[in-house]
């Protein structure tokens, strides 16, 4: 059981004028899955060792279950972290390994064995227990760090890029036990990814950052679905939402040359340019008479999508297909977009003009 | 090009063991001597191998002067300090690479700076640090003025600087203070670095001659260095006693020999590689 609030956290390193981290304001749930995701050198790491008491906080207020733990060392806060490279220790044993945080701790012997048992037998590693890390391979070191965190019944779970080092088969599969092993625990998690999938599979809500800002926090599908920004919308999702230039009038949108696009999602106060986005999927195909015309410059075959990529009076774009479309470089195929799936950005704050509230009905 | 690396190899290898005779040929010679007579010492034309091995040498050795007891006080002694070195090195090679607080460069230069001064310009200082805590002549005053040793530290830092920090704060978010990191990450995962230093240590301690005698005036702290030293002098070079000064300083070697031979896989490993590996 762990709820934790983060008020107006930031943190400035010595040298360094400007902040990493602005203004960061969560409130997690007990026993929520929350993932931090962004590129690299967004602020998502240093948050979350701000979190672990690994970095110090520069100002604004960490609480964790109404106790202020800004100047709490990380031995005292009842948390575990795992690692990106693991981080075992090379020295001691796989039991020694997930017995060590146990071990510091004064427990028992006879209970060490016990849970570290309990937990080799959830992540099976029974049979590796007296190896060394050297020996293992890197699904099972991965599988040690986790057991490490599990075997204390910590509160919190914090997880720094705890997947980036494995293959991709290997990744889905430790995706799907720890999944799995938070559903069984219940353990709140903080999950740090750069990895948009991880994210939108893994978590109960999603923060977004960039430069140390949070863009967005939401589920899933909010953040996909209704993204307040262009940022979230092209970071979530793959292949990224298409973007290009056109005009919001009165009753419908046009391309900048005036060419109807489709009707208005919503009601806006907004007319004028603006950046209009659509997923790729949301993009159908349609008859030559009412489509728009696009000649495709490549296309991708995935097996279970084909992605057909082509410029939009000057913007690239790539469409979505069913594989069982037969599409060749340089035909020229007529598109529509799906009706209420635009997303309307404002070209120069690059915010939405869609209020959510409109959006969700 | 295999031509080239050949000849290379054969040159390196021929080198090597120039160097190899050059070192080992004085211990060669004092084993030798330790077993012949005066006469075939100092025979003409040389007599390399004795024709007869006097073992009795030895026995001989012991009964002059009490090397064991000399022997027995240095490795005593040595041990002491490179246990007491290690202990405090490590602390402080933590604190340097691991703590942030002010002054820390400054403190780490200038214990650096210490290093740099000529040993004998600390002789009368310490010396009169040590007549004042009263530990003249004894084994406790050899200990405690070289339990700090620079070497150590600098030594135990750079391993220390090796260790992912990922391990430390694993280690940390696992609950462990600073002690404990200390302990059971630091150290364990530097152990070749430490086995290393400690036998260099070790040797230095060992074959410390100047200072120990400086401080120590009666037999019964004589160290190996200053009791063979004394030995020699006050009985003067008599042909006749070459070869029991030579079968004293073999049995005076034969601890380092041991050490040596024990430790030596930690050595190479300590030498080669930082200790810390994945």
């Amino acid at each position: 059981m762990s709820k934790i609030k983060m008020l107006h956290l930031s943190k400035q390193y010595d040298k360094q004028k400007d902040n990493v981290i602005h203004d960061f304001n969560l409130e997690i749930k007990d026993k929520e899955f929350i993932v931090f995701v962004g590129p690299s050198g967004c602020g998502k790491s240093t948050t979350l060792r701000m979190i672990a008491g690994l970095e110090s906080i520069t100002g604004g207020e960490l609480w964790m279950d109404g106790v202020l733990v800004n100047d709490i060392p990380p031995k005292d806060r009842d948390m575990a972290m795992v690692f990106q490279n693991y981080a075992l220790f090379p020295h001691l044993t796989v039991f020694d390994n997930i017995a060590f945080g146990l071990k510091i701790r004064k427990v028992k012997r006879d209970v060490i064995k016990q849970k570290v048992e309990k937990t080799a037998e959830i992540l099976e590693l029974t049979s590796y227990l007296k190896r060394k890390p050297k020996e293992l391979s890197g699904g099972q070191r991965q599988r040690v760090a986790l057991g490490r965190a599990i075997v204390r019944d910590a509160n919190l779970f914090l997880m720094d890029e705890p997947l980036s080092n494995l293959d991709a088969k290997l990744r889905v599969q430790m995706r799907e036990e720890i999944i799995n092993l938070h559903k069984r625990l219940g353990t709140t998690t903080i999950y740090v990814t750069h990895d948009q999938t991880e994210a939108m599979t893994m978590a109960s809500r999603i923060v977004v950052l960039k430069d140390g800002h949070v863009q967005q926090i939401g589920t899933p599908k909010e953040i996909y679905n209704h993204p307040e920004n262009m940022f979230v919308a092209s970071f979530i999702g793959a292949p990224a939402m298409n973007f290009f230039k056109g005009m919001i009038t009165p009753d419908q949108l046009t391309f900048s040359n005036g060419n109807r696009i489709g009707a208005l999602p919503a009601a806006i106060d907004k007319q004028g340019e603006a950046i209009i986005g659509i997923r790729p999927e949301d993009i159908i195909l349609a008859n030559k008479e009412t489509g728009i015309p696009l000649q495709v410059d490549y296309t991708e075959m995935l097996g279970s999508d084909l992605y057909v990529y082509g410029k939009l009076h000057g913007d690239s774009i790539v469409v979505r297909l069913r594989p069982d479309h037969d599409v060749v470089t340089g035909e020229i195929i007529y598109i529509e977009f799906a009706s209420n799936k635009f997303h309307l950005f404002d070209p120069i704050t690059e915010q939405s003009l869609l209020h959510r509230e409109e959006l969700k009905q | 090009m295999e031509m080239v690396s050949r000849s290379r190899k054969m040159i390196h290898y021929a080198l090597l063991t120039i160097f190899s005779i050059v070192m080992v040929f004085p211990l060669v010679w004092m084993f030798l001597s330790a077993l012949k007579t005066p006469e075939e010492i100092f025979a003409v034309p040389l007599d390399w191998l004795p024709s007869n091995p006097q073992w009795g040498n030895f026995a001989g050795a012991l009964e002059l002067a009490p090397f064991g007891l000399y022997i027995f006080n240095s490795t005593f002694t040595a041990i002491v300090i490179v246990f007491f070195q290690i202990i405090l090195s490590s602390m402080i090679a933590y604190a340097l690479t691991q703590m942030t607080f002010k002054g820390k460069k400054l403190l780490f230069n200038s214990i650096l700076i210490t290093y740099m001064l000529p040993a004998a310009a600390t002789y009368v200082p310490s010396y009169v640090i040590v007549a004042k805590l009263g530990l003249l002549d004894t084994l406790a005053g050899i200990i405690i003025s070289n339990i700090a040793s620079v070497f150590t530290i600098f030594l135990m830092r750079q391993a220390f600087m090796q260790v992912p920090k990922e391990m430390i704060e694993a280690a940390r978010s696992e609950g462990a203070n600073d002690f404990a990191v200390l302990r059971k990450v630091m150290m364990p995962m530097c152990k070749s670095s430490i086995f290393t230093v400690g036998l260099i240590s070790f040797v230095q301690m060992y074959n410390n001659y100047l200072w120990p005698s400086l401080i120590v005036n009666s037999q019964e702290n004589y160290l190996i260095t200053v009791g063979l030293n004394r030995f020699f002098t006050t009985s003067g070079t008599f042909a006749d006693q070459w070869p029991l000064i030579m079968a004293a300083s073999v049995l005076a070697v034969l601890p380092l020999l041991i050490l040596f031979v024990l430790l030596q896989k930690w050595f190479i490993k300590g030498i080669s590689d930082s200790g810390v590996k994945g």
